[in-house]
């Protein structure tokens, strides 16, 4: 069966943001990332963006997508148990939203640069 | 969940001091980064590259669909193209934030201000879709499952479930609305009872003779052939609906009309020779070029002429001992991957000439790949006694 993508009832779809990272983020102590603060943003006058995460810098650049990349929202409308062959399997009734598209982002390609100081201890 | 961590401007300050950098010379508003509180719910989120054509296809509210079995690679299918759809991953770490102030956005002011923004989720995985061709091959033996050879062979009560209708056929074959329409006109696929199903080609034949009868009879010319006419003839021997698809296959409206204000048609030439080329061509094997010219001859009506190039696509002259032997090899089963189906050709032929290899491949070309840029990217080209040949990139 067809999975349908279809726009928000909205209409125009939000336009959204990527940052991107060279290599990984890791959390700071265990647990998951939810709520936990990553660093500040700012942009410098030259309007170039200045990404500060922990004792590292990175100096990045506002990169138009040759591509833009569409957000899509998987939802399950529902979901019906049916016996084939093989037993009961679950058939999900799928569709996909495209919550926004992304047509700009912020590219952090060059290596962090350390912070040499002492950084207050966040809590 | 404990209280969150709110940065403040002091700490924000603090961290620019630290880092050496001239508060002056920034920007005065700074955007703190969070992950959101739902950043594990992140993978109900999918990213799919799209070019500006899709773009604007999906700001207008066209719906796309996601096509394919499960058995099947996924497809992405708009009203008229088909994408396929393969997942890409990346080493960086892509943050994706439902807002953000960009570096025009972020005005000039006297005093820093913090302005808190979310970071949904991090991804390291997008599809990418790049323009396919539509799965015809599927197509071509659906419709061939059961074949249509005519109204003494349908069992009535099987007629019910014989063929698959439109939407089964678009559930079942990987491509768009307008793609599917136009390879059932060209797989000259037809539409009985509501079901999609081929002519048998011998019953293909019977009728299109049956047609070409009329004309005959009728002293008429190849470009004033009166389909009222045909069809009033031929009531009692074919049914109406398959009649009327058969007959415009092989004809197209001339724009006039006769005396007595009936539509004219012209039976297209090309598209008679070429039905009749490649009956012969897949009945009998092993047949010297000389010989199947006299036969395609001998099947046409009096009055056409035939042309090589009526078999495009169709047929392949090959010299077996000084001889030249033709050969039924019809474009629609080559693979539809183009790499593959350069790698099929090269198989069977070592040297192609221009002409000779772009009936196979004109399918490939698009916008901004014509068959020549196909040829620089899949070939090799050569001169041998003078003529630009092509041979296989990896050749000997």
């Amino acid at each position: 069966m067809p999975i349908v993508i279809k726009i928000c009832e909205e209409g125009r779809p939000a336009e959204w943001a990527i940052i991107e990272l060279q290599g990984d983020l890791e959390s700071r102590g265990e647990g998951t990332f939810c709520s936990q603060f990553i660093g500040d943003l700012h942009f410098t006058k030259n309007n170039v963006p200045v990404l500060i995460v922990g004792h590292h810098i990175l100096y990045g650049k506002e990169v138009k997508m040759e591509k833009p990349f569409a957000v899509l929202e998987k939802h399950i409308l529902d979901t019906q148990s049916h016996n084939d062959e093989k037993g009961a399997v679950d058939d999900f009734h799928v569709e996909y939203i495209v919550k926004a598209v992304i047509k700009k982002k912020l590219l952090f390609k060059t290596r962090p640069k350390p912070i040499i100081a002492n950084v207050p201890k966040i809590v | 969940m404990a209280g969150r961590y709110i940065r403040t401007i002091e700490e924000s300050q603090v961290v620019i001091n630290h880092a050496k950098i001239d508060e002056s010379d920034l920007k005065s508003i700074t955007q703190p980064l969070y992950f959101s509180e739902h950043a594990d719910e992140f993978e109900k989120y999918k990213f799919i590259e799209i070019d500006p054509t899709l773009l604007n296809v999906l700001q207008e509210g066209e719906k796309l669909k996601f096509c394919g079995l499960k058995d099947e690679n996924a497809v992405l299918c708009t009203r008229n193209k088909t994408y396929e759809v393969k997942e890409a991953e990346t080493s960086n770490s892509l943050l994706l934030l439902s807002s953000l102030k960009w570096s025009d956005e972020v005005d000039e002011a006297d005093t820093r201000t913090l302005e808190e923004r979310e970071v949904c989720g991090i991804f390291h995985k997008y599809f990418e879709l790049r323009p396919c061709l539509p799965q015809l091959h599927k197509l071509r033996s659906l419709l061939k499952e059961h074949p249509y050879s005519g109204p003494e062979h349908e069992d009535e009560d099987v007629n019910q479930t014989t063929g698959y209708s439109f939407e089964g056929l678009l559930a079942r074959v990987q491509a768009s609305e307008e793609e599917l329409q136009l390879a059932l006109s060209e797989e000259t696929a037809c539409c009985i009872n509501g079901k999609w199903r081929m002519l048998d080609p011998k019953y293909q034949l019977r009728v299109l003779s049956l047609i070409l009868g009329v004309v005959e009879e009728n002293s008429w010319t190849f470009d004033a052939v009166v389909k009222d006419e045909v069809c009033q003839a031929l009531s009692e021997i074919v049914p109406a609906e398959i009649l009327i698809q058969c007959f415009s296959w092989y004809t197209e409206p001339v724009g006039e009309t006769d005396s007595n204000g009936a539509a004219l048609y012209r039976i297209i030439e090309a598209k008679v020779c070429r039905f009749m080329g490649e009956m012969i061509l897949a009945t009998v094997e092993g047949l010297t070029l000389e010989n199947f010219i006299t036969a395609w001859q001998n099947s046409i009506p009096e009055g056409m002429k035939l042309q090589t190039s009526y078999m495009d696509g169709l047929m392949l002259v090959k010299k077996v001992n000084d001889k030249e032997i033709v050969q039924y090899f019809p474009e629609s089963d080559l693979p539809i991957n183009i790499s593959e189906r350069f790698s099929v050709l090269f198989e069977i032929r070592e040297k192609w000439t221009y002409d000779e290899i772009y009936p196979f491949i004109a399918r490939f070309a698009s916008g901004n790949m014509n068959v020549g840029a196909l040829l620089t990217k899949f070939a090799r080209s050569s001169k041998s006694n003078g003529i630009k040949c092509y041979t296989s990139k990896h050749g000997r």
